[in-house]
């Protein structure tokens, strides 16, 4: 069975579902008068019934697929665990510690997880370190972006 | 004379020194994220979107539309000599360009691409003014049925034409059209799906939402294979094609000239679709068709004409009926928007000089295009070269810095990150992510559209039927449901 496939038709009909009880809260209306939760109700319907049917599609043509097909890799998925680790911490010390530390910071531990070369940890942080200054020259300086300078700033 | 009078007026804007800037700053950045995996058309769009905000609109449509057109001509590059597509509708180059590279004709290959894609572009921009001012007038007569109408069969199309099975594409639509809910509700103010979210209060954002399917979780799944990549190791000499090879190429971009407008005029048509079936047709048509494949001229100059011509074929639902036919037009649509212009049939009417500025921008982008491409394809070469690795951190920082900037808020990147995430899942799992952007642009005038359907005719859904044109696109797409169902039973069947 294409388990990623399964996998995502559970979310979305556990989302549809969701959006459905929320939209019958906003009022569905009537016909004549199509309340705010008319559309989206309509719509999450829609999706939670084409899910169900690729479920079943998928459930229907089970016996002709062997082996199991992978979708991620155990080293990849360790590089794309830390990227996004990586960029959840940045959103959450932002605005905290500010924009240049934050993004060397970031800026080194990508190019760690493409490397994934511990010994040359001091070249990504003056990697980082150049990058986010030239960004924070061309951001804030010239395009007159706002970038947060932090608690420090 | 109207007519002629309007393209006067388009460039005395276009060619405006300010307006020449923006159009040159556009095309280069296009063409170098055509040339540089990693990033498409689409997220350097998104991540430009806020930049523009303190330009004029004309200005700043100018510069997006140039990043579009542009990364077409800038994708043949590394279709040619990598053999990687630097953007997705330079696949078809692969097959014979870079077969030509290794044959030592890369120069050729490259200069009857840049050729070809002028020729193109500069014929399109010429059909573009021909069929936009009429399509406009048409298009007066549209109302909130035809418009419902037209945006349900423009993403059932857009579902059908995708390179990802049907039913996948439908569901990615429908979340689309779910997400676009989100938000203050404009007739009753009502406050829907927010989860207490200030932030929220105005929608989920363009940025985010692109820039995370597009940007974030284009480059987790390039994180997949972090090997290196190797340019083909010749030197490019004589770029300007010869008088054998334009013989055999006129046909081909005639050809792709035509049929890339005509198939960029339908939604989820695009420059894809257009290059695609630009090869077939060469294929089918040539008097050698065994040559395709191994380095055949014929193969590199249709579907580069043809996808530079969707392009500018693309410009017409957008420009005259207010409909983005692919997500490019989307993000450019959203551009429209956050400038107050309304993009549709009053477009031509109101604010004539933003609508001829554009069209005649397209021109004078074409001819830099042409002037960019040949002498500096050796930069672009050089360029190539430049590690992934230290290319992904910087796109990452554009990304954020390009997020964060629309509303200066953490709760953006936030939303950024999590769409990088589905994304990255829905790609794996062959989900197409266009048809979800198109639907969450087009979700706000499907709801307006239904409702003031539905007020028109005292809650009948009759009237969608009725009217012939409503009626005609549903029917439409009904044939293509139905044609869809069908064809994936004779395959279960097979």
């Amino acid at each position: 069975m294409r388990h990623l496939d399964g996998v995502i038709c559970g979310f979305l009909i556990v989302f549809s579902v969701v959006i459905c009880w929320a939209s019958g809260r906003l009022g569905i209306g009537t016909f004549q008068k199509p309340g705010p939760g008319f559309l989206p109700f309509l719509c999450s319907s829609i999706l939670a019934l084409l899910a169900i049917v690729m479920l079943i599609r998928d459930f229907a043509t089970l016996r002709y697929e062997k082996g199991r097909k992978v979708f991620f890799s155990k080293g990849s998925f360790r590089r794309q665990l830390l990227v996004v680790a990586a960029l959840v911490c940045y959103s959450l010390l932002l605005r905290i510690v500010g924009f240049l530390i934050t993004s060397s910071l970031l800026i080194a531990i990508l190019l760690l997880a493409f490397d994934w070369d511990l010994k040359r940890w001091w070249r990504y942080l003056i990697f980082g370190s150049l990058v986010s200054s030239a960004c924070f020259l061309l951001f804030s300086k010239w395009l007159q972006v706002q970038l947060p300078v932090g608690t420090f700033g | 004379m109207e007519s002629l009078g309007s393209v006067i007026l388009g460039f005395q804007i276009s060619l405006q020194p300010v307006n020449i800037a923006y159009c040159f700053i556009g095309v280069l950045i296009g063409t170098l994220i055509g040339v540089l995996p990693g990033i498409g058309p689409v997220g350097a769009m998104a991540i430009l979107l806020p930049t523009t905000f303190h330009l004029s609109p004309i200005s700043s449509l100018i510069m997006l539309a140039g990043i579009y057109y542009g990364s077409m001509y800038g994708g043949s590059t590394t279709s040619i000599l990598v053999n990687i597509p630097g953007e997705a509708a330079s696949v078809v180059t692969c097959l014979d360009g870079y077969q030509m590279a290794r044959q030592g004709k890369a120069g050729r290959a490259l200069g009857i691409s840049a050729f070809g894609s002028f020729i193109a572009g500069t014929v399109s921009v010429v059909m573009l003014m021909a069929f936009a001012y009429p399509l406009s007038r048409a298009a007066l007569r549209f109302g909130p049925p035809e418009y419902f109408s037209l945006v349900v069969l423009g993403l059932i199309l857009v579902s059908y034409l995708s390179h990802s099975s049907f039913i996948k594409s439908m569901i990615m639509a429908t979340l689309g059209l779910v997400l676009s809910f989100c938000g203050l509700d404009m007739v009753s103010g009502q406050v829907r799906f927010t989860c207490n979210v200030d932030e929220l209060l105005e929608g989920v954002g363009i940025a985010p939402l692109v820039m995370g399917l597009f940007g974030i979780g284009e480059i987790l799944y390039n994180l997949e294979d972090t090997s290196g990549r190797s340019i083909f190791k010749t030197h490019v000499k004589g770029i300007l094609p010869s008088l054998k090879d334009w013989a055999d190429s006129a046909g081909p971009i005639s050809r792709g000239t035509v049929l890339g407008f005509l198939l960029g005029i339908l939604p989820g048509g695009g420059a894809i679709l257009a290059s695609f079936v630009s090869y077939v047709v060469e294929k089918r048509v040539s008097r050698h068709p065994e040559t395709f494949g191994e380095g055949a001229i014929q193969g590199v100059a249709g579907p580069e004409a043809a996808n530079n011509a969707a392009s500018s074929g693309a410009f017409i639902p957008l420009l005259t009926l207010g409909l983005p036919s692919n997500v490019v037009m989307a993000v450019l649509y959203s551009g429209l928007l956050i400038h107050g212009l309304t993009p549709g049939p009053l477009l031509l009417k109101e604010h004539p000089d933003v609508f001829w500025g554009i069209i005649t921008s397209m021109y004078v982008g074409n001819v830099m295009l042409l002037i960019l491409n040949l002498p500096l394809i050796g930069l672009w070469i050089r360029l190539l070269s430049v590690p992934f690795r230290l290319l992904f951190p910087l796109i990452i920082m554009f990304c954020l810095i390009g997020v964060y900037s629309v509303n200066n808020s953490v709760v953006d990147i936030g939303l950024m990150i999590l769409f990088g995430v589905f994304g990255y899942i829905a790609r794996k799992g062959d989900f197409e992510c266009a048809p979800l952007v198109l639907a969450f642009v087009l979700g706000p005038m499907l709801e307006q559209a239904m409702r003031q359907s539905l007020m028109m005719s005292n809650g009948s859904f009759a009237i969608f039927l009725l009217r012939p044109i409503s009626g005609v696109c549903l029917a439409m797409g009904l044939c293509l449901l139905i044609i869809s169902i069908v064809s994936h039973r004779k395959r279960r069947a097979c």
